[in-house]
């Protein structure tokens, strides 16, 4: 026993550590079940009372993955191509396209930065292509002269603040849309990991996050203009697909500037992605005609081209996006959908609605904005102001066209299309038609400021409460009996020794919790798959020391010997067997994504505390047990 | 109690048997990984996967029609769990999340009245992110080989490495293998994903942990019984480990079948390949991991292998 005195202070002081990284986890526990059975007046006055101590536990507790809470997961992706896009003079060309199409398309399969995939097409395109002749308004530091390595240089830069900008400004918008701790990270060169334990409503978060605030005003066409459009197009489509025309060879001409439908509004999960996905949903509708997916409604004042069911609206982007159809669109015209559906149907429909290519005014001309209600009818709106120049031009455009429609649009819906009943001074505008969280969350996306660049869902995960319940239930039930069970096979094959080493069971998981707690970690399902594993294998180093043991005692040395013997020989295969799986951790931990993290760090920490509580604290009571108390242990 | 006390078990008399099963085994395993083939879930294809829950139970078969006609082929139904609860993956469509989990919800609420349909959980994967996440699986995988392939070397010496990495590959192919060729006999859902990435990884860390606690015997006993036959040596090796073997083993087990009985849908193809994982790792330790080593030291020397500070 001598010498064991500061096993004996480290083990208790473990103990008490643990103890107390899990104390603040129990208190929520507790707090939860009482509020739980509150009334839902009650809960609310509770939590506002105490606030700052509900907070404070909270944030010291264990961390639960979104799989366990609920919640939602999303990477984003900032779309590069299209910041280059961005960034470039308006004098691009084909040469400038192509480069940019063959960028995007090696993007898939290259891990190199985008910028330099950029500059190697384009060289490839046309050799000696000056750089300089399309970023010279891109930054001060680009002149005619300057090389392409020095413009490549100033991308790279310009992309890089981009990301970082863009996850500023996503971190506004999930704070200002009021999730309790969530989390935003930068991830590699262009992607943000954004989680948000407890959302319940993904389809608002999505427009939240990818929402660009671009903010348009346009006037629309005329309405018989828009008519014949409609007709054409439902008749060229229409005849298209009976005559089954070979559109394979119109398709590989360029496409017209001013395309189709929701071309801002496209949310497909990849840019890359989206020719393809587009290719299999125009092959899915390929035998549907226009005239079903589109409800032409005849004689209206305003320059709609029809009623769109709203599981259709995906499939007649797609046909509007095909070249040769683009190509019957006036370039002066875009085809938009309206963002609140038709009233008064019972299928849900959006309108698709003509309006000018030609953008009057944009939303930088905005100074203000804030949720409001219409005076009379008391609609929920969003209202703006704007600054002197925008008011100005405002007050032209609306005096000039009294009596016409114009419409409002953000991120490429139409939000409202009033017809203008006089000109508008003083510069003060209201977004209609908008549901009360519609208005918030619109104003949410205005403040935060435009995202410098279209970002992407490329990964989306979401949790719903009720099953991350379950997850829990299920996790802590294959816990609980997992570790039962372990017990009693123990105790059933070593005898006391076994019930020794579940003793050191029962620390070695409350030091994995210690752990994951101490260090901020989070508890993931496939962690508490990891701890119920570590359970499993934690005997084993119990078991090589307690077969080891047996051994010694088998060749007739005393009890003191043996389990002196046992623990120094059994040390050398533990700590290999043990070192090897903990670099497994190690690598699923550098790989691995998310929950799968989450599996890795329990099973790191559960090596660890196995280790602990095999070679020391079994020892420490092996030890007390034969030379304290001079027990005859045994050891099955 | 004891099992296998003192036993005595000739495993290098057996090594023909062994290898004859293995052979088999592997054979199967690869033509299974051929034809049936995995099937790669969501991380690595890419595309949307979501559970459904509704208020009556839907046929699987009609509510697959149903979407059919919407999507295009190739949505898959399954029940989830219990009779209300869907899961449909799909890889067709526009690619966008929302898009796509908007159009299944409201197709089938369309279709079924009453059924009120609600998306529980949502997977979405773009392309692009799943080849990522496919390139981090690969890497893992013959990273965590590769380190281990080192971490041997260093310890024991390049015949074990090597034995030890070949028991390994053994069992990740064969449990590859089984679930290409169980995967569509069974009602859980069994897709190549992180998830059984992750199982993959800790069935090589627990066959790394039974080959070297077996290694780590072989080692000492070579100090020991210098004047005998290295594979005598080795089978005494193996015997006097083949308790603890066991032990491990049944007690793993036991909370890996806790885990797939009642850690629910999301954990059964983890814990499903777990298992087959345990049983092969723990059977690659005896009968393939040391023979390789018994004889490549027959075959290319037989120097004393490294002493060590383990050996004490």
């Amino acid at each position: 026993m001598q010498g064991n005195g500061f096993k004996i202070s480290a083990v208790l002081a473990f103990v008490l550590l643990s103890l107390y990284y899990l104390f603040p986890t129990v208190q929520r526990t507790l707090d939860e079940r009482e509020i739980a059975a509150m009334s839902e007046d009650e809960a609310t006055a509770y939590r506002e009372a105490n606030y700052d101590d509900l907070q404070a536990t909270r944030e010291r507790s264990l961390n639960l993955g979104l799989d366990l809470q609920g919640g939602m997961h999303v990477t984003l992706e900032v779309g590069a191509a299209a910041l280059i896009r961005e960034l470039a003079d308006d004098r691009t060309d084909e040469t400038f396209d192509e480069a940019l199409r063959i960028a995007q398309e090696q993007s898939l399969e290259s891990r190199d930065n985008f910028v330099d995939l950029f500059v190697a097409a384009i060289e490839d395109v046309r050799p000696n292509t000056r750089l300089a002749r399309y970023f010279r308004n891109a930054s001060d530091e680009i002149n005619a002269r300057s090389s392409n390595d020095e413009v490549a240089a100033v991308l790279k830069v310009e992309l890089e603040e981009a990301v970082t900008r863009a996850t500023q400004i996503v971190r506004q918008r999930v704070d200002r849309f009021g999730v309790t701790e969530p989390s935003i990270q930068k991830q590699g060169s262009n992607r943000i990991i954004v989680e948000m334990p407890g959302v319940t409503e993904p389809q608002r978060v999505r427009n939240l996050l990818r929402g660009t605030a671009k903010l348009e005003f346009r006037l629309m066409p005329d309405p018989g203009q828009v008519a014949q459009v409609a007709q054409s197009l439902v008749a060229y489509v229409d005849e298209g697909e009976e005559a089954e025309a070979d559109s394979a060879a119109t398709e590989t001409e360029a496409a017209p500037d001013s395309t189709a439908a929701g071309e801002d509004s496209t949310t497909a999960l990849d840019v890359a992605a989206l020719a393809e996905a587009e290719q299999e949903a125009e092959s899915a509708v390929r035998d549907r005609q226009l005239s079903e997916l589109l409800t032409i409604v005849p004689g209206q004042s305003v320059p709609y081209v029809g009623q769109v069911a709203v599981r259709d609206t995906a499939a007649v982007g797609a046909i509007l996006r095909r070249p040769d159809v683009a190509r019957l669109i006036p370039p002066t015209m875009d085809l938009l959908f309206s963002a609140r559906p038709v009233e008064g149907l019972e299928e849900e429909a959006y309108w698709l609605l003509a309006v000018n290519d030609r953008v009057e005014l944009e939303g930088d001309v905005v100074t203000d904005d804030g949720p409001d209600f219409a005076p009379f009818t008391n609609a929920p709106l969003v209202s703006l102001s704007m600054n002197t120049d925008g008011a100005t031009r405002w007050a032209q455009l609306t005096g000039a066209n009294i009596g016409r429609p114009v419409a409002i649009v953000l991120d490429g819906l139409v939000y409202t299309w009033p017809v203008i009943q006089s000109a508008i001074t003083g510069g003060r505008t209201s977004i209609e038609g908008v549901t009360r969280t519609e208005a918030e969350d619109i104003v949410t996306v205005l403040k935060s400021g435009a995202l410098p660049a279209p970002v992407q869902i490329v990964e989306e995960r979401t949790v719903g409460p009720s099953l991350g319940q379950q997850a829990v239930t299920a996790g802590t039930r294959s816990l609980i009996i997992g570790f039962l069970l372990v017990v009693v096979f123990m105790g059933f094959y070593y005898r006391t020794a076994g019930l020794v080493a579940g003793v050191a069971l029962v620390l070695n998981v409350l030091f994995i919790f210690g752990i994951l707690a101490g260090f901020g970690a989070t508890l993931t399902l496939p962690g508490m798959a990891g701890i119920v594993l570590t359970i499993g294998m934690a005997v084993d180093a119990n078991v090589l020391i307690f077969e080891r043991i047996r051994e010694e005692m088998a060749s007739g040395k005393t009890l003191k010997a043996a389990v002196q013997g046992g623990f120094e020989k059994a040390l050398s295969a533990i700590a290999d067997a043990n070192i090897t799986t903990f670099l497994i951790g190690v690598i699923l931990y550098s790989f691995g994504l998310g929950p799968i993290q989450g599996f890795a760090v329990t099973l790191m920490a559960g090596i660890v505390t196995s280790l602990f509580t095999a070679l020391v604290v079994t020892r420490l009571f092996l030890d007390y047990l034969v030379q304290g108390r001079g027990a005859n242990v045994a050891f099955g | 109690m004891r099992i296998f006390d003192n036993a005595q078990y000739d495993f290098w008399a057996k090594r023909r048997l062994g290898m004859t099963i293995s052979g088999v085994l592997l054979l199967v395993a690869i033509i299974s990984l051929i034809y049936p083939g995995l099937e790669a879930g969501i991380d690595f294809k890419g595309g949307t996967e979501i559970v459904v829950q509704t208020e009556q139970p839907l046929a699987p078969t009609e509510v697959r029609a149903a979407l059919d006609e919407q999507l295009g082929a190739g949505s898959e139904v399954k029940e989830y769990g219990s009779p209300t609860e869907l899961l449909i993956r799909t890889t067709s469509g526009s690619g966008d999340a929302s898009a796509i989990s908007q159009t299944i919800i409201g197709t089938i609420g369309a279709a079924f009245a009453g059924s009120n349909p609600e998306a529980i959980r949502t997977d979405a994967v773009g392309p692009r992110f799943a080849e990522d996440l496919q390139r981090g699986a690969l890497y893992a995988v013959f990273g965590s080989l590769f380190v281990i392939l080192l971490y041997i070397f260093i310890r024991f010496d390049w015949r074990y490495s090597l034995g030890a990495v070949a028991a390994l590959t053994h069992d990740v192919i064969i449990v590859l293998g089984l679930f290409a060729l169980v995967h569509d006999l069974t009602p859980v859902t069994l897709m190549l994903d992180q998830a059984i990435i992750a199982a993959l990884l800790t069935i090589v860390g627990y066959s790394i942990n039974d080959t070297v606690v077996v290694f780590d015997r072989i080692r000492e006993f070579t100090q020991l019984f210098k004047t005998e036959d290295f594979s005598t040596v080795a089978n005494r090796a193996i015997s006097s480990t083949l308790s603890r073997t066991i032990l491990t083993s049944v007690t793993t087990m036991l909370v890996v079948l806790i885990l797939f009985l009642f850690g629910g849908e999301v954990l059964r193809g983890f814990s499903l390949s777990l298992i087959l994982g345990i049983a092969v790792g723990t059977y690659s330790s005896i009968f393939v991991a040391s023979p390789i080593v018994i004889m490549l030291r027959e075959r290319y020397g037989t120097s004393v292998p490294k002493l060590s500070t383990a050996t004490r």
